[in-house]
């Protein structure tokens, strides 16, 4: 399995994030992960890395269902980054839901990548690991 | 020098005067000095020079002269010049002082000293003169300017020549003063340009004349008007200098006028008249031009003339023009049936038209004294007032109902419409057109009665009726007859028509009485009669045979043939009145083929005036197909049968519209019975028509209505005033039949809809289009409010609205229904869309945990490490207390939709401390300061368990929502009752809400924030609770200050 530099978790719920966390790291995929438990909050980490000129991840984790800013609003505000950063950066939705209207509305971002139910699994991680390199 | 003395002896001054101007060449006229013996030393001195023939031997003159010279306010000299043109002065008397400011010794030292004194201009012109000059024979006489202390001078100097036998020249002279007379000449001299340019700037011809008949002034337009008016005419000709007495006297051969002018002339200047004034008239041409001629005399002249010719052509034209057209436009308003009058500012009836007296059963005599307030009704009057006001200001006033008062004090009912009249901007009054919409039957037989009654005084006065027998005799003559012929009965009875005229033979009208004496024949004509005294006069002619012979009816329509013939021409005025009537005329000029057509022509097809050339064929091309033919046939036995047609027609216009047009035409003829003009009038009734058709349409309805007696029915005039109801109509509204009177509109209609249908009314009144059928709420009789469906179509009476007719429906069940069914359908949506969100947010917010659940199992089956297992079992515990609390949100949003209100007497304080015991759990309420006050004074009743969880809701989102850096973080709570309501204060002053959130705060499953750990259903709960309840739930907030929830909640005492 490929290992990736940087994965972004962001969920509200943070029993849901520990888990998640824990199963990534256990899995091996990335060197670093970082958890943001609103969509506000990533966003404000991505502009912090653009500020620094650093690269972004190159996975995100989203859930959908978060106060504030829920994952949709989350979209729409990434896709206003500028292209040189979120190109490459690649979505997959992680969430409870169970909505095909929310699934056919995740993939009209052209950054997302996979729909995940939660609870993730070693197997959910190896078929997006396998996603993100096609 | 003084003025003021009279001379000694003013003879022997005549002398000495003469004698100057023999001697000198000079002209001296001065007042003299009175001096003792001044006379006598002048007298002496004129004794010594008739004595001396040598008087102007230089040693006698200057010997002499000095002896008076000392006296006279002028300055004698003497000088020489020599063949060198040397300049010497032998004598110069005293004067010289007065004169140049010079002594007589100081021009004796040097004779250049007195051309310095001369104005530089007149220097060289004086040596001239008086050096270069001297060897003339001849008298000089110089003037020129000098200046002197006191200013410039003119002076006047003369001399006389006397050759010596050194061929020098001695010339002998005087020098006066003649400033003063210059001063005037000069002031004349402006005055003359002055005048001259005040008569240039007049248009009249002006020529004054002097004592002798000459021309010595003639202004601009005299000249232009000699030049170019009389140009070819034989007319006497004052041109300057000319003197018209004597030299135009035997010339002028322009007949009357010119004698006349020169009579006149002389006249004024004999001082027989102080003005002559006559008008004249000249055809120049083709044009006839008229003038005013006027003759006087010069102010302060009594002998010369001012003729002056004042062109008053434009005038006469205008004035004929204005007459003209007054009496046509008369004609058509005595001929309307509209009632029009003229008020003036004052507020006086000045003109009144037939119409307008029949009306009003007035007669032109009542006109004198009558004001508006005489004939318009105070309720009229207090009504309109302000309307009215705007007159002034320009504006068209339309009254859709006025109550007028006739003469015998009877109301009568009007509609119409009053203009301003304006004269050369000035506010003259205005002008009022009305229609007499009150019952037109009874004015019908008014009229007729009073037709007849015309008719009977017209029949004794002015219809002459005379029998003649077979032999011509006249058998009986009435008086207005013989009138007419300007003779009385007597002289004409027994005598035969041959016998009064000879030559009657010839004539037409005795041509037509023997043929219909012949053959016993009626006949009916017009002929023009020329009398021996040379007035022609129109008669109309009713020739029937009777037993004795003929019977001849003969009435003078002279006047009526005046204002035919005035009637074919001009325009103006007839436009406006013609716009309020759709009245267009239009005139045919027979010989010239032109055809004319006032601007309403126009507009009837739809044109702009004047963008089309009018012709006979354009509007025949216009004519609807099948009337064509009967159009023009119309007009063609209208001119050949001289007698008035009148059609009603369509038009179709261009752009496809119909209009339906009366046509009254009728056309005049010449002396000789050639048609000239043909005049008519076009009117376009299309709405009269529309509205008749339309009131068939309605009349058949209304019996179809009335049948439908389910309907309540309704009839209102134009006021809105109710005039008809049926029994159902009762019925509907719950009046009594005897509660009808006076009511309105507005008293049958509830308060939101009041304005709504008034306007539509009003509207619909207007002609306006409005909408037939609609819905709206009646107010019944007994104050409630019921839901009406109405049908409303105008009521059309000869042409005109006079009201509108409704048939109503009652609906209010129906709109009950449909209200209930509405309230259902909103409630049943919202159900729906709840239920939608619920099953979506309890499958996120139940499943979430449990999902967690599952990872943390998975979590725990892959490792053996105590302390691990114990975290994941903490998380565990958290996840499933998480499903608890969403569990338990579900319930109370349940038990609240599905349970009774259970009201009891509530313990505020209690419900507060279980409340706050409740948030015990919570880390974050230990450091919370809560101020409770709590006013129980009168108990407060409602749902415990609701007002238990509301309260709840709000204490924990008040703990939950702590600003992180408030040191103090506090919760004030306050309520208290009264016997209707409960009022629950909960501020906090934590985090705040931030504006553009704050009304979704109460949105089922909303979270603001990130702290928010429940489903976010809370709030939605406690809104639903407080709506259940009755009561209003509201917030304000201010992010980064903290929030307060204001909730009110009815007092539900059993």
């Amino acid at each position: 399995m490929m290992k990736l530099k940087r994965i972004l978790l962001v969920d509200d719920d943070e029993i849901s994030n520990f888990i998640n966390e824990r199963k990534l790291k256990s899995a091996g995929i990335a060197d670093r992960i970082d958890v943001c438990i609103s969509g506000m909050r990533a966003l404000q980490l991505l502009n912090e890395l653009i500020a620094a000129n650093e690269s972004g991840p190159e996975v995100i984790l989203l859930d959908i269902n978060m106060p504030i800013m829920d994952g949709f609003g989350f979209l729409d505000e990434f896709d206003r980054l500028p292209g040189s950063f979120t190109t490459g950066i690649k979505v997959a939705m992680l969430t409870s839901s169970l909505e095909k209207e929310e699934i056919r509305r995740s993939y009209e971002y052209k950054n997302v990548v996979d729909f995940i139910n939660k609870p993730l699994s070693t197997e959910k991680i190896v078929i997006l690991a396998d996603k993100i390199i096609k | 020098m003084s003025n003021d003395c009279i001379p000694d002896n003013l003879e022997v001054f005549e002398l000495f005067k003469a004698f100057v101007k023999e001697n000198f060449g000079a002209k001296i006229d001065f007042p003299l000095v009175s001096k003792q013996n001044f006379a006598a030393k002048l007298g002496t001195f004129l004794d010594q020079i008739k004595a001396q023939p040598h008087a102007t031997d230089h040693d006698v003159f200057r010997q002499k002269i000095s002896e008076v010279a000392v006296d006279i306010p002028a300055n004698f000299y003497q000088y020489r010049v020599s063949q060198d043109k040397k300049m010497d002065f032998l004598y110069v008397s005293p004067g010289s002082v007065e004169m140049w400011g010079l002594t007589p010794d100081e021009i004796y030292a040097d004779s250049a000293v007195i051309f310095s004194r001369i104005l530089p201009d007149d220097r060289e012109k004086v040596r001239i003169d008086v050096v270069d000059a001297a060897a003339q024979e001849t008298v000089h006489v110089t003037e020129f300017r000098i200046t002197n202390p006191t200013g410039i001078k003119w002076l006047q100097a003369s001399s006389k020549p006397t050759r010596k036998t050194d061929n020098s020249w001695i010339r002998t002279g005087c020098i006066t003063d003649i400033t003063a007379l210059k001063t005037v000449e000069r002031k004349l001299f402006e005055h003359e340009q002055f005048y001259q340019s005040v008569l240039d700037s007049i248009t009249s011809q002006v020529a004054v004349l002097d004592k002798e008949g000459v021309v010595v002034a003639t202004n601009k337009a005299w000249e232009e008007f000699d030049n170019n008016l009389h140009k070819g005419l034989e007319l006497p000709r004052y041109k300057k200098g000319v003197n018209c007495l004597t030299e135009c006297a035997g010339k002028a051969s322009g007949g009357n006028l010119s004698a006349a002018a020169l009579e006149a002339v002389r006249r004024v200047m004999h001082g027989e008249t102080k003005l002559v004034e006559f008008p004249y008239s000249l055809e120049h041409n083709g044009r006839r031009s008229w003038y005013l001629f006027r003759v006087m005399p010069l102010q302060n002249d009594a002998h010369s003339v001012v003729v002056a010719h004042n062109n008053i052509s434009e005038a006469r034209r205008a004035q004929e023009e204005l007459l003209v057209t007054k009496n046509k436009y008369e004609f058509l308003l005595q001929t309307t049936d509209e009632m029009i009058n003229t008020v003036s500012p004052e507020g006086k009836i000045i003109w009144a038209n037939q119409a307008w007296k029949k009306n009003l059963k007035y007669d032109e005599g009542d006109l004198v004294d009558l004001r508006l307030i005489d004939v318009v009704t105070t309720e009229t009057l207090v009504k309109h007032g302000e309307r009215l006001e705007k007159l002034r200001s320009g504006k068209t006033v339309h009254l859709p109902h006025a109550r007028m008062i006739r003469k015998d004090g009877e109301i009568v009912d009007v509609s119409g419409t009053v203009v301003p009249v304006f004269e050369q901007g000035l506010y003259k009054g205005t002008q009022g057109f009305f229609r007499n919409i009150s019952d037109v039957e009874r004015e019908r037989t008014e009229r007729i009665k009073a037709e007849n009654l015309l008719k009977r005084t017209l029949e004794n006065n002015y219809i002459g009726y005379m029998v003649l027998g077979y032999d011509w005799k006249y058998l009986y003559v009435n008086q207005a007859a013989a009138a007419q012929a300007f003779q009385v009965p007597e002289t004409l009875t027994g005598k035969t028509m041959l016998e009064m005229y000879p030559g009657v033979e010839d004539t037409i009208v005795f041509k037509k009485y023997k043929t219909c004496m012949e053959l016993r024949r009626f006949d009916d004509f017009e002929e023009v009669y020329l009398f021996s005294n040379g007035e022609r006069r129109w008669f109309e002619f009713k020739v029937e045979p009777v037993e004795e012979g003929l019977s001849v009816i003969t009435i003078d329509i002279t006047e009526k043939k005046v204002i035919e013939e005035n009637l074919s021409r001009s325009r103006e005025l007839l436009n406006e009145s013609q716009r309020q009537a759709h009245i267009g005329s239009w005139e045919l000029d027979i010989p010239t083929g032109r055809y004319f057509w006032s601007d309403e022509i126009f507009r009837i097809f739809d044109l702009e005036p004047g963008s089309v050339e009018p012709s006979y064929d354009y509007f025949l091309n216009h004519v609807h197909p099948d009337e064509v033919d009967m159009v023009r046939e119309a007009y063609v036995v209208s001119v050949a049968e001289k007698k008035p047609f009148e059609v009603v027609h369509r038009l179709v216009l261009a752009s496809g519209k119909t209009k339906y047009i009366r046509e009254i035409a009728e056309t005049f003829y010449d002396s000789e019975g050639k048609p000239i003009r043909s005049f008519g009038s076009s009117h376009d009734i299309t709405a009269q028509k529309e509205a008749e058709l339309l009131l068939q349409y309605n009349e058949h309805k209304y019996h179809q209505v009335v049948e439908n007696i389910s309907d309540a029915l309704v009839v209102d005039d134009i006021e809105g005033r109710l005039v008809f109801a049926n029994d159902q109509f009762l019925k509907v509204f719950r009046f009594r039949r005897e509660e009808l009177e006076g009511t309105v509109l507005e008293d049958y209609v509830a308060p939101e809809y009041r304005e709504l249908l008034r306007e539509r009314h009003n509207k619909r009144i207007a002609g306006e289009d409005v909408p037939d059928f609609f819905e709206y709420k009646g107010l019944r009789g007994d104050g409630t409010i019921c839901w009406l469906e109405t049908r409303v179509c105008k009521v059309i009476e000869n042409g005109r609205i006079i009201g509108t007719q409704s048939a109503i429906r009652d609906v209010t069940e129906r709109k009950m229904a449909e209200q209930l069914q509405e309230q259902q359908n909103a409630e049943l949506k919202k159900i729906n869309s709840e239920l939608d969100r619920f099953v979506y947010s309890t499958s996120h917010d139940l499943r979430a945990p449990l999902l967690s659940l599952h990872g943390l199992v998975d979590l725990c089956s892959s490792t053996d490490d105590a302390q691990e297992l114990k975290l994941y079992l903490m998380m565990m515990t958290r996840s499933i207390d998480k499903i608890d609390e969403t569990i338990k949100e579900i319930l109370d949003y349940s038990k609240n939709s599905r349970m009774e209100l259970q009201s009891e007497k509530i313990e505020m304080a209690d419900l507060v401390a279980n409340g706050k015991e409740s948030l015990k759990f919570n880390t974050d309420s230990r450091f919370v300061y809560f101020r409770t006050q709590i006013n129980e004074q009168l108990p407060f009743y409602s749902d415990r368990h609701r007002v238990a969880t509301v309260l709840n809701n709000l204490l924990s989102n008040a703990v939950i929502y702590q600003r992180a850096n408030e040191p103090s973080p506090t919760i004030n709570l306050h309520f208290h009752a009264d016997s209707s309501y409960g009022y629950l204060t909960i501020h906090d002053n934590g985090e705040g809400i931030a504006a553009d959130k704050i009304d979704k705060i109460f949105e089922m499953f909303y979270r603001n924030s990130e702290k928010s750990v429940g489903s976010g259903l809370g709030l939605y709960i406690c809104k639903e609770i407080v709506n259940k309840l009755g009561g209003l739930i509201s917030v304000t907030s201010e992010q980064g200050r903290g929030s307060s929830f204001i909730v009110k909640l009815p007092n539900l005492k059993p």
